[in-house]
């Protein structure tokens, strides 16, 4: 007999080891397309460094093609919540820019490097910390 | 030039104005010749080119995108992927 039987027999005062075994068909909790959304949220807040206090930010892939930034915070002196929403959305013609207030502009230059090294840098990290694959080969991580 | 239209034929090849003409004329169908062949190898550069891939900023931020979607979907668990359709008996 084992060390864990006595042990279990000492605590139980059964003569006999119950099973511990789990059911083969556990179901396997899965977590919703929403909840990953959350999880790549929280990495793609990060990708631009510190979020000033009393800032909240968000930057995510919502679907094939868009994109959304977000950005809540307080106005110090009047205590007054603002936030901001960007959308970007991949176009046939290009990626097209949409901010409250009706304005559009299509991304060129420098704007639009940098947005595609956050897209890039995003897909990055996600894939790695939330999916397990390396986005350059597409291939599962190896376990450490 | 309009006197050439005066003279006969023989006239116009005997004459040296004409067969200067002449001459031109078939430089000119060398130059066209050439122009051609010319035109030919821009078509079939371009067409050369017209096959490579130009991967745009645009073709980056759609990759990315689509990649998420399945790696999100195949998470998720709502991705029917190939082992899904074997166990099904399908292919």
């Amino acid at each position: 007999m084992s060390v864990f039987s006595n042990v279990l027999k000492l605590i139980t005062g059964e003569p006999g080891v119950p099973s511990l075994k789990m059911p083969k068909n556990r179901p396997i909790k899965r977590l919703t397309e929403r909840e990953l959304l959350q999880l790549e949220s929280e990495i793609g807040a990060k990708l631009f460094g510190d979020v000033p206090l009393g800032h909240r930010r968000e930057f995510f892939c919502f679907d094939e093609t868009t994109w959304i930034w977000y950005e809540e915070w307080k106005d110090p002196k009047t205590g007054k919540m603002h936030n901001t929403t960007t959308r970007y959305e991949v176009h046939e013609k290009g990626i097209l820019k949409v901010q409250e207030g009706a304005r559009y502009s299509f991304l060129e230059g420098e704007e639009l490097k940098n947005l595609i090294a956050a897209m890039t840098m995003y897909y990055d990290q996600v894939a790695r910390e939330v999916y397990g694959f390396d986005s350059k080969t597409g291939r599962p991580l190896q376990a450490a | 030039m309009s006197e050439y239209f005066n003279h006969p034929p023989y006239e116009l090849e005997t004459s040296g104005e004409v067969r200067a003409d002449f001459h031109l004329a078939s430089e000119d169908l060398r130059t066209l010749e050439e122009g051609r062949q010319l035109v030919e190898a821009r078509r079939q550069v371009e067409q050369a080119q017209a096959k490579e891939v130009v991967i745009t900023e645009r073709d980056v931020a759609l990759s990315i995108g689509r990649g998420l979607r399945k790696a999100r979907r195949w998470k998720a668990g709502t991705e029917v992927t190939q082992k899904d359709l074997e166990l099904a008996g399908g292919e």
